[in-house]
């Protein structure tokens, strides 16, 4: 483990000690990049269509994508040539079928136990639009789309999504958006931002450098914050709050570790004290966020306290940046209503297809095209509580428990670590930021809010950059628990930074409740 | 009526015993003509243990029974016709109701052992459902260990898990006292110089 003192990475961009650290989370010497054509052998092999038909020339294969627009990682870090960046990452990925073309600009990808497909359709302006439908395990049929754009000149490709979100994928940095406008950057050199819908900065990074102990210059991240999208309005800090995080390497990609605020020797005693006056829930957004087995309203324990808000917190900052800024929802904004209508007339146009055709029909036997644009709206959901189990609810606790003892210690939270420690298996990871990762059971892609909690499904390999984990507890917009996803390990990292800077905050709001008597 | 099987003679008793058919007188058996009124005797003349024995019922175990004995004729020369007559439809009866009787076991015969055969497939079947519902039973059976064991396995790799997430926990903390204890004083957050 990583003695106090001693940071786990070193600056200017070494690579970490490889003595206790998960090998896999550096390049390895002397073996071959990993990058997304060695992984995926039918990247490179063309669909066939029914007509014979080249199929759309990608962009249009958004479930093989980790991010969509993410170019994948390879192990030196580098980025692979343009013409390889799609599909991304994979480490087991379902094998697609072959698209059958419905007409000159639409064919149908169908996927999985066939229930779930693909709808590619070719847009007079060049851009495409794609619609999944999916079959979950209760039998719904919910059904996603977006509008992918690419921009040749820029190399950027930016997907606009049936529920408001839209993503933009750059040669050297990716921007997600959420509802609310709120987006959220991340660049290759490992540096982030976040920005506020009127494009004020919420929280930006900058590369700084100082002096070791032994005098030897060293590079940092400095992140400020400057405010927050708290339900469809900017809080802004009273003074920015500025936090450094190391820089270490995953694979050859920048992961800045979270340096540990030091705080007076006192900061921390509240947690290991019983409160005086019990502390009672009343306001406080774990009641509205999230649904316990055994609700408390009522903490005796600091320690349960931190626990629960660690969890609530997460998922109030996830509902609170897709809150819109106005009264109109970004669902019904008038380019959203516009993709949703155009998808639904693509569905009606490929139905009917279908039905005049029985040699499409054979091809796509099987395939269920019932769903209805309506169901689209179900997708979207409304914020209803998300359900914990008191077993995630104590991993939680546990977790925050010992991040308290590690800050105190002045030690980061670092994904080889937890790798590792032996305990991964029951280890959770918090989202920190809202990304959209492929679903490895049925293919396609979901999205993880912020606060949506995922463990590992399996442990990743030594040469992986990414991990297969379980949705353990998600939001209504969010993946479903128990669908497989793919995250990357550098997003991982992100969220152990996150829930080490949770912990802090929260450590400063149960100090205030423990003296109010309430939160 | 008198009679005797064809090809042995006439006992002494049957050749005293005999009566005239007109007078009623003794005769002997092998006498045409009565002795005593000289009438031709050419009617059965009955003896004298015919006359006190009465007749025997005939039923379908006799009928049977005279269809395997040897074949009868008339003690007298006039009724050997109808005797003849009458054993050929005895004959024919009982060759037809062999027949018939062969016939019916063929029948039954048949019918029983196509039951029999019907029911060994249904036993068959049985025992093969059985042997497949035992297959299915043992292969449920051994998934479901599998599932126990593997479920087992999972749950002391939890429990050897959360152990460790303990042991770390409370080393950690360990050290947080430690620090505390008799470490440096904590000062307020230090960052790195900015880069100018």
């Amino acid at each position: 483990m990583v003695q106090a003192g001693q940071p786990p990475v070193t600056a200017q961009g070494q690579q970490p000690p490889a003595d206790a650290r998960r090998p896999g989370l550096q390049a390895a010497p002397g073996q071959p990049p990993v990058t997304a054509k060695g992984q995926m052998g039918q990247a490179g092999q063309p669909p066939v269509t029914a007509q014979g038909q080249q199929p759309p020339a990608d962009g249009g294969r958004p479930g093989l994508q980790a991010d969509p627009g993410q170019p994948p990682v390879t192990a030196q870090g580098q980025r692979p040539p343009a013409d390889e960046r799609r599909p991304g990452p994979d480490v087991r990925r379902p094998v697609p079928a072959q698209p059958v073309a419905v007409d000159t600009a639409t064919s149908v990808v169908p996927r999985g136990d066939r229930s779930s497909f693909d709808i590619r359709h070719k847009n007079n302006d060049g851009s495409q639009t794609v619609i999944s439908q999916t079959r979950r395990p209760d039998g719904t049929r919910p059904v996603t789309g977006f509008k992918q754009t690419e921009d040749a000149r820029n190399g950027t490709t930016t997907r606009f999504y049936s529920d408001g979100r839209s993503s933009v994928q750059g040669r050297d940095f990716d921007k997600r958006s959420v509802q609310s406008g709120m987006s959220f950057v991340r660049n290759e050199n490992g540096l982030r931002e976040a920005r506020l819908p009127d494009g004020k900065p919420s929280y930006q990074d900058r590369f700084v450098s100082y002096r070791g102990p032994t005098g030897e210059q060293r590079q940092a991240i400095e992140r400020t914050h400057y405010a927050r999208w708290d339900h469809g309005r900017p809080v802004y800090a009273a003074r920015p709050v500025v936090r450094h995080y190391d820089v270490g390497h995953i694979h050859g990609a920048p992961a800045p570790y979270y340096r540990p605020q030091r705080y007076a020797p006192g900061f921390y005693s509240g947690y290991y004290a019983r409160f005086a006056v019990p502390v009672v829930l009343a306001a406080f957004a774990g009641a509205a966020w999230v649904a316990y087995d055994t609700p408390a309203t009522t903490y005796y324990d600091p320690a349960n306290l931190m626990g629960d808000m660690q969890i609530s917190s997460g998922f109030e900052e996830g509902y609170s940046y897709a809150a819109p800024s106005d009264a109109l929802p970004v669902y019904d904004s008038q380019e959203a209503a516009a993709l949703r209508n155009q998808m639904a007339t693509v569905q009606q146009q490929v139905r009917t297809s279908i039905q005049a055709d029985p040699a499409l029909r054979q091809q796509l036997g099987g395939v269920d095209f019932q769903a209805t644009s309506s169901q689209v709206q179900q997708a979207v959901g409304g914020a209803v509580p998300v359900q914990i189990s008191e077993d995630v609810r104590q991993q939680i606790r546990q977790q925050v428990r010992l991040s308290v003892a590690m800050l105190q210690n002045g030690k980061p939270l670092v994904l080889a670590d937890v790798l590792a420690s032996g305990y991964t298996k029951i280890y959770l990871f918090q989202t920190a930021q809202p990304l959209n990762v492929a679903k490895l059971s049925a293919g396609g892609e979901c999205f993880l809010n912020t606060g949506d909690l995922i463990g590992f499904a399996e442990l990743p390999t030594a040469d992986s950059p990414v991990a297969e984990m379980k949705v353990v507890a998600s939001g209504a917009t969010s993946c479903r628990p128990d669908e497989v996803v793919q995250v990357r390990l550098t997003d991982l990292q992100e969220m152990l930074n996150r829930f080490a800077e949770r912990v802090e905050d929260n450590m400063t709001r149960v100090t205030a409740c423990s003296a109010s008597g309430g939160c | 009526m008198a009679s005797r099987v064809l090809g042995q003679p006439p006992s002494d008793f049957e050749k005293i015993n005999m009566f005239c058919t007109h007078c009623g007188k003794p005769v002997e058996a092998v006498t045409k003509f009565c002795p005593h009124c000289g009438v031709h005797q050419t009617a059965e003349m009955p003896s004298p243990l015919q006359a006190a024995t009465p007749p025997m019922p005939q039923n379908r175990s006799h009928a049977q029974a005279a269809s395997a004995a040897p074949p009868v004729i008339s003690a007298t020369p006039g009724s050997r016709a109808g005797a003849g007559k009458t054993g050929l439809w005895v004959g024919a009866a009982a060759l037809v109701l062999a027949a018939v009787g062969g016939v019916a076991y063929w029948g039954w015969s048949n019918k029983v052992a196509g039951e029999e055969a019907a029911q060994k497939a249904i036993l068959e079947q049985q025992a093969q459902k059985a042997a497949s519902e035992d297959a299915a039973r043992r292969l449920a059976e051994a998934d479901q260990q599998r599932l126990a064991a593997e479920k087992v396995t999972e749950v002391a790799e939890i429990m050897a898990a959360r152990a460790l997430l303990d042991k770390h926990i409370a080393a950690e903390e360990a050290q947080a006292r430690a620090n505390q204890k008799g470490g440096p004083a904590q000062t307020q957050p230090k960052g790195p110089a900015q880069t100018p």
